[in-house]
């Protein structure tokens, strides 16, 4: 139903399509996958008409097309599912679906229960159960998500694309979601589908195309390849082991926390912390692990929490106080709260560590932070455009390794990591692990939360496991025995 | 490392400060082309600089808080309430110094409560500061009944050090140079360097750039932003010792519509209202626009009341540049 037939694109005279061919057949899970920067955004964005390309063809339904707005895509049938919502917070759920295309009574003013109505009966089908009258900022990221899916469905779209739908879903809605996807299949609309998490593609999806560096590389039916033929053909070479190797040597407690909790949200979390050892937090989305590891540095007012640091009690009254003793929390979200976006690498890498790089006026030397960041760019293979480039105009993988060298930067003994690698690619994914393998190695306590199941299980040399803001159960993964299977006994109410 | 260099280069070309120069440079050739005897005399230059002087300390005091994300529409009633105050204790009897100190505590009390409400009790900077700007002219009003406070009584030196001029000679003509404007130059060419180079002062622009990521990079967002509160009073009482020191007066309709003028050319100058930008140079560059542009009006036998309105619309450019370039780059 759709086929593109050399289409390029190029940004600032940097081209990011090769004449690339890409088809989708109607009633098939289309899988796209590719390193950050592969160009599978810029593809899509193509197809749904947000952006123009430079040369080659679209054909849709066997007729040539050229989209010079979003909008001319969606009334020809071709919907997209943002990675960022695209929804209105403060509106109710009917009117999002309806959001430009509102249905009218015969006087012409919008028909808010005809609307109700629409929205409703979409719902119903998809098997969904969301009240149309809800402010969309009262759901959960998985319910939106899927409202996003029904305004593709009210619009009639016979192709939907769907860029990282699943990247902050809990498993349980990534499970509702996939069966709203299957459900469209059957009923003939194409899904073009992006995702970096491969165990996913393999689940859902028909066939799977691989892109890398602006290039299309295979496509493929899902039953003739397997999870490794498509990671070498992402990265182009074998990255071996998927993971490092687990702790040589694990030490004597380093830190250890008492009946931490917030209210609401996390209940008397206790646990401890050893040297060279990576402890990781499992659990469902909204578990309570981010809170608690906020709770800890006092980043969000906790109502109690007791800390011991090498032995001797210490308060960390706020991430400032922790920062100083050497404890350091790496927020999952590295837009919002992690990076400072419109700054360049290095200004990013000194945030903590500021006072470290003057000269002997007591003055900022911006020369030897720019040394310290060329360091970092070295060793955790940071790719840049230019040394003074902003951080918000590199790739998903780079600025989670910015985010972690500013981490570093100040020499934690602690450091918390909030999801290491979400919707990173699979290249900078291994060189993270590598890195808090190596540091963890050193002597550092590192924690790592990941809603990333085979990652935590990867990564940890003991794992606890969150469920409503308690731990329900400590697993030794020293031999690397822990399964998903355990891990979700406990995640899960049962 | 020669491609650093050169965009580094092609960076310092490029930024909001040379294309700033530039236009000030064009509107300078433009009346110096148009009314060469009126324009380019020095008593008019002079007069033109003269003015800036007060204009120029709030709009740093308006730049620091807008890096902070921040907005300070109070620095033109504060500007009058710490005047008046040091007036009417000098007009009864009570020497300079300790006048002036009173004033310095009358400016940061405002700044503090400003930055309490803010940072603390998590009110918009601009509610917290309208609040403030009303407040603050209020009192002043109240506590000279809107008369002119004179003050005989103050030592002298006070009095003169406002007006003081240096004659330079050049040739066989004699140049005044006010003594304030040297001083504020001096001022805010030092707190550039301080700002840009201190780790303390900063940190001011991540707070501003992203408080969530600074509180995490362990920042304490709430001190630097009553921080910044406060620098911004300390600009402001500056402001007021040197006009209540030239005009000798003390007046309750001091600074009225600066606040204004102040945000105009802090984001001409590269400040911007969602925080984590600002630049002294730049607001330096846009004082002096607004300054040659309200000249041109009058040289040019406008009707001066159209400055107010140049304000204005070169508050809305700006921002609307800005918003077209951040458009244009996806950011």
């Amino acid at each position: 139903m759709l086929d593109l037939r050399g289409v390029t694109k190029s940004f600032f005279g940097n081209q990011v399509l090769h004449a690339v061919d890409f088809n989708v057949r109607a009633g098939e899970v289309h899988a796209l996958i590719g390193e950050n920067g592969a160009g599978k955004s810029t593809l899509v964005n193509i197809i749904a008409g947000i952006l123009k390309r430079d040369g080659g063809d679209i054909m849709f339904d066997g007729k040539l097309v050229d989209f010079g707005h979003p909008l001319e895509a969606m009334t020809a049938g071709i919907s997209m599912v943002h990675q960022e919502l695209s929804l209105v917070p403060n509106i109710s759920v009917a009117e999002n679906i309806y959001l430009r295309h509102e249905k009218s009574n015969t006087l012409g003013f919008n028909d808010w229960r005809a609307m109700r109505r629409g929205a409703a009966e979409i719902f119903e089908r998809m098997g969904v159960d969301i009240d149309p009258a809800a402010p969309v900022g009262s759901l959960s990221v998985g319910m939106q998500q899927l409202v996003e899916v029904a305004k593709a469905i009210s619009l009639n779209a016979r192709l939907i694309i769907m860029d990282e739908p699943t990247s902050s879903l809990s498993e349980k809605e990534i499970a509702e979601l996939f069966v709203v996807v299957r459900d469209l299949k059957a009923r003939g609309i194409g899904i073009i589908f992006i995702s970096h998490k491969l165990s996913e593609l393999f689940e859902i999806s028909d066939r799977l195309t691989v892109f890398r560096d602006g290039q299309h590389i295979a496509t493929k039916d899902i039953a003739e390849i397997t999870t490794e033929d498509v990671i070498q053909m992402m990265v182009g070479r074998h990255l071996g082991d998927l993971f490092p190797p687990k702790a040589s040597q694990i030490g004597d407690v380093v830190f250890e926390c008492t009946n931490v909790s917030r209210f609401g949200y996390v209940r008397d979390l206790t646990f401890n912390l050893r040297r060279g050892e990576i402890l990781g937090l499992a659990g469902l989305v909204g578990s309570g692990r981010t809170e608690a590891m906020r709770a800890i540095v006092n980043a969000d007012r906790r109502l109690s929490g007791r800390f011991k640091l090498n032995d001797s009690e210490v308060s960390l009254s706020d991430p400032f106080e922790a920062m100083r003793r050497g404890i350091v929390y790496v927020s999952e979200d590295r837009k919002q709260s992690g990076l400072f976006l419109g700054y360049d690498i290095s200004a990013n890498i000194g945030a903590s560590t500021l006072q470290h790089y003057r000269n002997r006026f007591g003055m900022l030397s911006r020369a030897a932070l720019r040394n310290k960041a060329r360091t970092y760019v070295d060793t955790m293979s940071i790719r840049l455009p230019n040394v003074l480039a902003r951080t918000i105009d590199l790739s998903g993988g780079n600025q989670q390794k910015v985010l972690l060298a500013k981490a570093l930067d100040p020499q934690p003994t602690v450091l918390i990591v909030d999801e290491p690698t979400r919707g990173v690619d699979v290249g900078a994914k291994s060189l993270i692990h590598a890195r808090l393998r190596e540091l963890a190695e050193s002597g550092v306590g590192v924690v790592i939360v990941s809603s990333e199941m085979p990652e935590v299980i990867g990564m940890s040399d003991r794992i606890l496991v969150f469920r409503n803001g308690e731990v329900t159960a400590e697993l030794d993964n020293r031999s690397g025995a822990v399964t998903q299977e355990m891990v979700m006994t406990h995640a899960t109410h049962h | 490392m020669n491609s650093s260099e050169t965009s580094m280069v092609h960076r310092f070309v490029s930024t909001r400060e040379a294309l700033l120069l530039l236009i000030n440079v064009a509107i300078f050739a433009f009346l110096a082309i148009m009314r060469p005897e009126a324009f380019a005399s020095w008593t008019n230059l002079k007069a033109v600089l003269s003015l800036m002087t007060y204009d120029l300390l709030l709009a740093m005091a308006m730049t620091v808080v807008l890096i902070v994300r921040g907005i300070d529409l109070s620095v033109g009633s504060v500007l009058a309430l710490t005047s008046v105050t040091m007036a009417l204790l000098m007009r009864d009897g009570v020497p300079v110094i300790p006048a002036v100190f009173a004033g310095l505590a009358v400016a940061l009390a405002c700044g503090l409560i400003n930055g309490l409400l803010i940072a603390k009790a998590g009110i918009l900077p601009f509610l917290v500061t309208l609040g403030m700007m009303s407040v603050a002219r209020g009192l002043a009003t109240v506590l000279t009944t809107g008369q002119y406070i004179s003050f005989p009584r103050a030592e002298r030196w006070f009095t003169q050090f406002g007006r003081f001029e240096f004659r330079l000679q050049i040739g066989d003509s004699f140049y005044g140079i006010p003594l304030p404007l040297l001083i504020v130059l001096a001022v805010i060419l030092l707190f550039g360097l301080l700002l840009n180079n201190l780790p303390l002062l900063s940190r001011l622009f991540y707070v501003g750039e992203s408080p969530e990521a600074a509180k995490l990079s362990g920042i304490r967002v709430d001190r630097h932003l009553i921080a910044s509160y406060l620098i911004a009073a300390a600009f402001v009482w500056f402001a007021a010792v040197l006009m209540t020191s030239a005009t000798r007066i003390g007046y309750a309709n001091y600074g009225i519509g600066a606040e204004l003028r102040a945000l105009a050319a802090a984001i001409v100058g590269g400040a911007s209202i969602s925080g984590g930008s600002g630049s002294i140079v730049g607001t330096f560059l846009g004082v002096l626009m607004l300054a040659l542009i309200g000249n041109g009006f009058i040289l040019m036998n406008g009707n001066p009341n159209w400055q107010q309105a140049t304000v204005g619309i070169v508050l809305i450019a700006a921002v609307a540049f800005d918003a077209v370039r951040r458009y244009r780059t996806g950011w």
